[in-house]
């Protein structure tokens, strides 16, 4: 607990922050290309640092995606990739300021609720995730597919289009539950599928520029955030608080499940406040409730997956597994006896993740009006920076030109997607979702023999599937109801 | 931004004016920058840096092993060219391997890939294994541990060979399909005294997923590595057996199965190879400098702390135990795995249904549909094409790798940023210099500092 206080510990706490925001606000470069390449860099250092640099810059990773987000429509980080959709309407409505410092406390928010877990529950909640099997795990992942394909539904039926489309592109390479090749058309460099970086980056990043460097008019579009003035009050904690915290609840819940990341974590939570809200329709078009929910979940997931990464040993996201090499390099033995033997180790984790959130709290509140001035580069500086971080990006993933392509490949079905008005939210999230759900009903499968029955007979995934099955008829029900597809009020016409 | 910021008079001095020359001057000078960078000597081998391909992502198992002992190179300057890892990650490491099996065979491409490259052979995703490389020596050891979660009511050893002889498949075995914890379980069917056991494979990613299956009851037995099954044994799992000839020193009270009288020995070593055909004192040199790092006191030490036996398989030993290894492995029988009916096509299906009926759905409600308020009549065309063209030009041509990161680069943000401003208002020196800036610092960050083989 002393390296804490040490000034050396400080200052990793405060570089691995600024850094990981600043990474993670930067297209194309993620927390995990970070913290990855950042690991031999610490062989040097105690067990102790290493993990407080490589903690924070987790923290600060998952919180600067929100910048790029917000300014640019363009997620810095996969986590931040449900923010663009109310934050950018709200930066060119003038509100962009008021959008970051919303973002900023919930993620601080959401931080600090899954601290609480951490420290709370880490030990009942990481083995209590082990029940979840196979089976539950296919529930789970349904609840969400169904939840979420409504997730910027201004029109069901094109959320479900677009959802179904992620699947099928999920579907070429190695099968995740066989390991069987399909759908590689006998071109070696497609053995691999399609990866989720380039796609996004794709989806968002590419196309997004691409449409700024279409455009007639210089910079139409471009958030205007230096003249918003208004930030934010105390009363916004009243209103926003209580879905500041479900957000948080939901992005610590699904941090705790092993594999499934950070962007689904605020995806969910989306979905639900969306549900709860009291004018679902503003959803999409930059509401407040939008972007809290967003950020304070994708936050919370880092604190639910240190859970059982800290309890058990078991890595809950791609980071986590690069933590787990950590620990074991420096001589850490994770698993179930790591409270045992290494309690102070356990400490410097949560204490870390405990003040890293505030350091990314205090950092980002200076740098809010700082972020303003990225919506003021000239775009002839701008746009091809973005371009060159997000070949890059998609390059160093595998140091394979071929992600590059699937990058540009993605870029324009992301054009083209948006001019015929089909949301890309859902396209990722089923690109996201289809390979888990296919792995966990398949290694149900394969444990009962082929036998489907325990996906009814076992209570908890029973009761996921019924949830899936009521969710997705009553969205029906109402877009019949309406006489049109339309799901979502209508624009308000007053 | 005003110093920069420079517009010409007139579009035609841009061109004959002052400003060409300076502009030369500056791409000039990047073009210098950029020869002095990549001028190498080639007198000794190595005589530029060897590329280590890790055909796994970074931060994994194999990709920390390789980095300590690049670590050791650097540090205990053991070659006179630095040692760059390159994550080449998927499909099992057989997107690393194949690019390996077409590097050139000079010495400056190294492979580092454990029994996967045997595995991924004899489950079919590709066509070839360890004949396609020359290897050049095995270093460090990780043997399998055979655990049982304690609730399984599976004893021994001998017990759960009699369970799986007496009733097939009622034994759920937790593998990674395709992986060698697959042909794991495959080989240890074999060794059942009529040798007609089975498993009941279970897919489960890395080990951590398996111990969660485990834990759970949703899998009763699988394979750990030594130093998975250390992090785990306190949440209640019991070792039947590690599957070597000796016992291990870290957990001396698992029996070997050699003396539990079952000659089933299974352990994950990493191999180091490179292309066929590279010169055999290159080879020699290779090898040489791994040994070394291996031997080095601070490799030695990380090593034992991820719980790696230090061996050193070089020569007719090294040979040995990949025939030895790869015999086992092309004995057995893989079984389909069960599979999810028509999920790909049933999707398939979905997907064209989903069209048909919003292509339907549009035509009877045309005029009311979604507002397309962010596109129409706001395209450039002519600067889309020369962006799209400039964009798709620049990626060829990294792709065929001939001209260097750095001036590629520069002109692409040039010629970039002439299209993004206006004929008359262009900031050339602005641009001139962004162009140069970013591109050097970029390939100094990402090249340098980070390390990234950029292309």
């Amino acid at each position: 607990m002393g390296e804490l206080s040490s000034l050396s510990g400080v200052s990793f706490l405060f570089m691995g922050t600024l850094l990981g925001i600043v990474v993670g606000a930067i297209p194309g470069l993620t927390g995990a290309m970070l913290i990855a390449l950042s690991l031999p860099f610490t062989f040097q250092l105690s067990g102790s640092h290493a993990l407080i640099l490589l903690v924070s810059m987790y923290v600060g990773a998952v919180s600067g995606g929100m910048i790029s987000a917000t300014v640019l429509r363009i997620p810095g980080t996969p986590a931040a990739m449900i923010t663009t959709l109310d934050g950018y309407p709200m930066a060119i409505s003038g509100r962009g300021k008021r959008a970051l410092s919303l973002g900023i406390w919930a993620s601080f928010m959401g931080g600090m609720v899954s601290f609480l877990f951490l420290i709370c529950l880490a030990k009942p909640l990481a083995a209590a995730s082990t029940h979840l099997g196979p089976f539950e795990s296919f529930g789970l992942v349904l609840m969400a597919l169904v939840l979420l394909a409504v997730v910027e539904g201004r029109q069901f039926s094109l959320g479900i289009l677009a959802g179904v489309m992620g699947m099928l592109c999920s579907i070429p390479g190695m099968s995740p539950a066989t390991g069987e090749l399909r759908w590689t058309l006998g071109w070696a460099p497609m053995s691999d599928g399609f990866k989720l970086l380039p796609v996004l980056i794709g989806l968002f990043a590419i196309n997004g520029v691409f449409r700024e460097l279409f455009q007639r008019k210089g910079g139409a579009e471009v958030a205007r955030l230096g003249d918003s003035g208004e930030g934010i009050h105390r009363r916004d904690f009243g209103q926003h608080g209580w879905n500041g915290l479900r957000s948080a609840v939901i992005g610590t819940g699904i941090g705790i499940l092993p594999g499934i990341g950070a962007n689904v974590g605020s995806a969910v939570a989306y979905g639900v406040a969306k549900r709860f809200a009291r004018n679902p329709g503003e959803f999409g078009r930059g509401s407040e409730e939008g972007v809290i929910a967003s950020e304070s979940a994708n936050n919370a997931t880092v604190g639910g997956a240190l859970i059982p990464l800290i309890a058990l040993g078991i890595p809950g996201s791609v980071i986590d597994a690069i933590l787990l090499g950590a620990l074991i390099i420096h001589g850490l033995q994770p698993g179930p006896l790591l409270f045992t033997h290494h309690p102070a180790i356990v400490h410097v984790v949560m204490v870390t993740y405990l003040l890293a959130n505030g350091v990314m709290l205090g950092l980002m509140l200076i740098g809010a009006r700082r972020m303003a001035a990225l919506g003021e580069i000239p775009r002839w500086v701008l746009l091809p920076t973005i371009l060159l971080f997000c070949v890059i990006g998609s390059y160093s993933l595998g140091h394979r030109i071929f992600d590059v392509w699937v990058m540009v490949g993605f870029g324009v079905l992301g054009w083209g997607m948006e001019r015929l008005s089909i949301p890309l939210a859902p396209f990722v999230i089923g690109f996201v979702l289809a390979p888990l759900a296919e792995e966990n009903l398949s290694a149900g499968l394969m444990a009962s023999g082929g036998s489907w029955a325990p996906l009814l007979t076992r209570p908890l995934s029973c009761l996921f599937i019924l949830i899936s099955l009521v969710g997705a008829g009553t969205a029906l029900w109402k877009a019949r109801r309406r006489g049109t597809i339309k799901l979502g009020d209508p624009p308000a016409k007053e | 931004m005003s110093l920069l910021w420079n517009p010409p008079k007139s579009p035609g001095r841009f061109w004959f004016g002052g400003q060409a020359l300076r502009v030369s001057f500056l791409l000039g000078m990047q073009w210098f920058i950029a020869v002095v960078v990549a001028h190498a000597a080639a007198e000794s081998f190595p005589g530029r840096p060897v590329k280590v391909v890790v055909p796994f992502a970074a931060g994994g198992g194999s990709d920390t092993f390789v980095r300590i002992l690049v670590k050791a190179i650097h540090e205990a300057d053991l070659s006179p060219e630095p040692f760059t890892v390159i994550n080449v990650p998927g499909a099992g490491g057989t997107i690393g391997s194949r690019r390996v099996r077409h590097a050139p065979a000079d010495g400056y491409t190294l492979m580092n890939l454990h029994d996967g490259i045997i595995t991924a052979k004899y489950s079919g995703t590709v066509p070839y294994g360890p004949e396609a490389f020359d290897p050049i020596l095995g270093t460090g050891r990780v043997s399998l541990v055979i655990t049982v979660s304690e609730e399984s009511g599976i004893n021994d050893l001998a017990a759960l060979l009699e369970q799986m002889s007496a009733q097939p498949e009622s034994i759920r075995f937790a593998a990674n399909l395709g992986a060698p914890s697959h042909f794991a379980g495959l080989l240890l069917e074999s060794h059942t005294a009529a040798k007609d056991g089975r498993f009941r494979f279970v897919t489960y990613g890395g080990g951590a997923k398996r111990f969660g299956a485990l834990m759970g009851g949703h899998a009763d037995v699988t394979v750990f590595s030594v130093a998975e099954f250390l992090a785990f044994r306190d949440g209640g799992l019991r070792a039947l057996a590690i599957a070597s000839r000796e016992r291990s020193v870290r957990i001396p009270e698992v029996p070997s199965t050699e003396e539990l009288g079952v000659p089933f020995r299974f352990d994950n070593t990493q191999f180091w190879w490179v292309p066929r055909g590279t010169a055999p004192e290159r080879k020699r040199t290779l090898a040489n400098i791994l040994r070394s790092a291996m031997e080095h006191s601070e490799v030695k030490e990380r090593l034992a702390a991820m719980q790696v036996e230090p061996v050193i398989l070089e020569g007719v030993e090294l040979e040995e135990a990949l025939r030895e290894k790869e015999e086992a492995i092309a004995a057995l029988a893989i079984r389909r795995p069960l599979k999810i009916p028509g999920l790909e096509w049933g999707l398939l299906v979905v997907f064209a249904f989903l069209v048909v009926w919003q292509g339907m759905h549009s035509l009877r409600t045309k005029g009311s549909g979604p507002p397309r308020e962010m596109i129409e009549s706001s395209l450039d065309w002519g600067r889309a094409f020369g962006a799209s063209t400039l964009f798709l030009i620049y990626l060829v041509l990294l792709g065929f790798e001939q001209v260097s990161f750095q001036w590629l680069t520069g002109g692409f943000l040039f010629g970039l940023g002439l299209l993004l401003t206006e004929k008359g208002h262009r900031p050339v020196v602005g641009l001139v210099a962004f162009a140069i800036l970013m591109s050097l610092g970029v390939s100094w960050v990402f090249g340098t500092v980070l390390k990234i083989d950029l292309p």
